[in-house]
């Protein structure tokens, strides 16, 4: 049935001057069109060396930017800050023993100043027994001068007893206000001075807490980034193997330029071959007549093979361009991600700014300043101390003094009994009075050794408050001083560390900036394919509009045997997908597959039909 | 000092790729823009490993590989065909001529850099 259509078309063809015309046309519009591919073919080569050449630069700049994240990561994951972490554990527990131990201590001298105030209040009873026994005194040697005067001659040397009494009076009086005065003064340092040190070393504690508590925060911030380094180092790693196989997918994608040109450069032969058939056709228009719908057939089958063809090199090159375009920006993206974790790890990534060394810094050279400070004020208490020390050392000079007029009046008054008892009975009276003077001597003593009792009292605090201060200065200088150079030796490192943090997350930011800005001018900068796709959809449409002058002429199809009219076509092809468009659409056009299977994906992956695959990829074969 | 592995392909972006793969592993990379010129460069100097397209202007990849097994610092260093071509029977001729192996183009880096190793020893 075909057969006889087919024969009735020949010889109607034959006859038909429009179908010379028309292949004449063709070979004309086929030429234009094999040049226009020609041209297309090696037109796409610059570009592509371009971006090939943009390639090796972001992949060099990708790597250094992921050196340089590693670097950060394993900075802080590092040796130095493992170490600079322990110690400022260490030091910062010993800060608190430190800063309880003088909390304990202030406490007790607080208590210790409490009780010297107390014991110095004691003082004032027996003082106060020192102005009356004055006033006795006084009265007694002037009660003496007129019973003296009284007696005349039989009372000779009273005069001078009276004198002496008097005398003696005003050295108790000038003695006991002077340790009233004393007294007072002692009252006043305790109150005012210790008591202020005291407040201050509270005050410089609370100060030094504070800030050991903030850096407490900072050390548990560091050791949660420390402990997160080896997952930031993970994403980083996985980062980086993104990257790694963005860049193979570029590589995998840049090379369909020379796919793409080729597969050109075939359809672009193939044209030409069909071109000379169809001049050959109208140069030896009555030798061939008999072929003319053959070749009519033939033209409209080769195009349309040659169109699907043009479509699916289109396709190829669009998706290897657009991915190329979207592994690049892959590449940027996950650059800024990468750099974005390891600022937020590195923690300046805070609106300030500020580099979290920098304040852990700051602020543990304020706490070595402060116990400085505390220092200097420990060495004020002991100054402190010593004054008191010294005033009361000043006192029971005082009272020893005072002690010896008790003993002056003593012999006063025992001399004063015996020249009375001389004197006889006139005398009673002055023996009244010595009684009186020995008496007083007794008092004197009695409130002496009071007062020497609380003094005593006093000075065994004092001494042993001052040996405490001076011991306990002692020990606090040479441990502060060994906090102060324990944090300088941890300081460093960590300064070094946030110096080098500093100065690479800067460049890296810098790195980061330029590589997304460049790949950003890279990628829309590339406009070959629109060029390439632009021209082939053209050609593809004129092939199709070729395709359906010659359906119009030949509407039958060309049979089972095309195939193997088409051998020298299908010879021209180097690939699998060449190859399978080839097989496909000659299966329709014989009838054995659907026309819309040339529509979709004719390529596919490419699976070589013998060889198997193995590790290194199934389109590699070893001999 | 790296390997020199030749890279023989009329496509200078392929030869940019293989050239850009080979080099991040330490490779030392030559180029050659046809199988003429690669021959010229084989016979100056010392190559470890070639790979070479089939079509090329000149002279094409299976008269290559059999100019430089005449060579005799190449008679015995792996040639590994780079090629769109896929037909067993292309690929029995290159067989022929001395190839050792045989990859249809695109290649992926890691899968290119697997087979110089393989093949490199």
């Amino acid at each position: 049935m075909a057969n006889t259509a087919k024969h009735i078309i020949n010889n109607e063809i034959r006859e038909d001057s429009n179908a010379y015309r028309t292949c004449s046309l063709w070979v004309e519009r086929l030429a234009r069109l094999s040049a226009e591919l020609r041209t297309i073919a090696g037109s796409t080569e610059t570009e592509f060396l371009g971006i090939g050449a943009g390639l090796h630069d972001f992949y060099q700049r990708a790597g250094e930017i992921s050196r340089m994240s590693s670097d950060v990561v394993s900075r802080f994951a590092g040796d130095e800050v493992n170490g600079a972490i322990n110690g400022l554990k260490e030091i910062l527990d010993h800060m608190c023993d430190y800063l309880n131990h003088a909390e304990h201590e202030t406490a007790q001298s607080t208590g210790t100043l409490g009780r010297m105030n107390e014991l110095l209040s004691k003082v004032t009873e027996p003082l106060a027994g020192f102005r009356k026994l004055n006033k006795v005194l006084r009265m007694l040697g002037t009660s003496t001068k007129i019973e003296s005067a009284r007696l005349g001659q039989r009372a000779a040397g009273f005069d001078t007893l009276a004198e002496d009494v008097a005398h003696l009076a005003v050295q108790v009086n000038e003695k006991s206000g002077t340790i009233l005065e004393q007294k007072e003064e002692l009252s006043a340092v305790i109150r005012q001075t210790l008591s202020r040190i005291l407040a201050m070393e509270d005050e410089q504690r609370d100060h030094v807490r504070m800030i050991l508590d903030k850096t407490r925060q900072s050390l548990a911030t560091l050791c949660d980034i420390n402990s997160r380094c080896s997952a930031v180092a993970a994403d980083i790693s996985d980062a980086s193997a993104e990257v790694s196989q963005n860049i193979s997918e570029v590589v995998t994608s840049m090379q369909f330029h020379d796919i793409v040109r080729q597969q050109i450069e075939h359809v672009q032969e193939t044209l030409d071959e069909l071109c000379g058939k169809l001049n050959e056709m109208s140069v030896h228009k009555e030798e061939l007549k008999s072929d003319i719908s053959d070749r009519i057939g033939e033209t409209g089958y080769v195009c349309e093979l040659q169109a699907a063809q043009l479509r699916h090199a289109c396709d190829e090159l669009m998706s290897a361009v657009e991915s190329i375009i979207g592994n690049l920006q892959g590449i940027a993206s996950k650059e800024v991600h990468m750099s974005d974790e390891t600022h937020g790890m590195a923690g300046v990534a805070d609106e300030a700014g500020s580099s979290f060394f920098t304040e852990m810094e700051s602020d543990l050279s304020l706490v070595t300043s402060v116990l400085g400070e505390s220092l200097e004020t420990n060495r004020k208490m002991s100054s402190a101390m010593n004054t008191v020390a010294g005033t009361v050392g000043e006192i029971v000079r005082f009272v020893g003094d005072i002690e010896n007029i008790g003993e002056e009046i003593e012999l006063i008054a025992l001399n004063a009994q015996i020249k009375a008892a001389r004197t006889g009975t006139d005398g009673a009276a002055l023996g009244v009075l010595a009684e009186a003077i020995q008496r007083l001597s007794l008092d004197t003593l009695l409130h002496t050794s009071g007062i020497s009792e609380t003094l005593t009292g006093i000075t065994e605090i004092t001494e042993s408050l001052y040996a405490g201060v001076e011991k306990e200065a002692a020990v606090l200088e040479s441990e502060v001083l060994g906090m102060a150079n324990e944090l300088g030796d941890l300081l460093r490192p960590l300064r070094k560390v946030n110096e080098a943090l500093g100065a690479l997350l800067i460049r890296m930011d810098e790195s980061v900036r330029d590589l997304s800005a460049d790949i950003g001018r890279t990628t829309s900068g590339i406009t070959v394919h629109r060029k390439v796709v632009q021209v082939l959809d053209s050609v593809v449409d004129a092939l199709n509009e070729i395709v359906a002058e010659a359906h119009a002429l030949v509407p039958v199809a060309p049979g089972s045997d095309a195939a193997e009219k088409l051998k020298a076509v299908a010879a021209r092809y180097t690939m699998h997908s060449e190859r399978n468009i080839h097989a496909l659409v000659t299966e329709i056009k014989s009838g054995k597959a659907a026309p819309a299977a040339t529509q979709g994906k004719v390529s596919g992956p490419l699976i070589l039909p013998e060889k198997a695959a193995d590790e290194l990829g199934d389109n590699f074969e070893l001999f | 000092m790296g390997k020199v592995i030749m890279t023989a392909d009329d496509s200078a972006s392929v030869r940019q790729m293989v050239s850009f793969t080979l080099k991040q592993s330490g490779y030392e990379v030559v180029e050659a823009v046809d199988g003429k010129d690669a021959l010229q460069k084989l016979s100056g100097q010392k190559v470890d490993m070639l790979i070479t397209d089939l079509n090329m202007p000149n002279l094409d990849g299976i008269g290559l590989i059999k100019g430089a097994r005449a060579i005799p610092t190449c008679k015995f260093i792996p040639i590994v065909m780079l090629t769109t071509e896929s037909q067993d029977g292309k690929k029995q001729e290159g067989k022929a001529a001395g190839a050792t192996g045989w990859i249809v183009k695109p290649f992926k880096p890691d899968q290119l850099l697997a087979v110089v190793k393989k093949v490199l020893g």
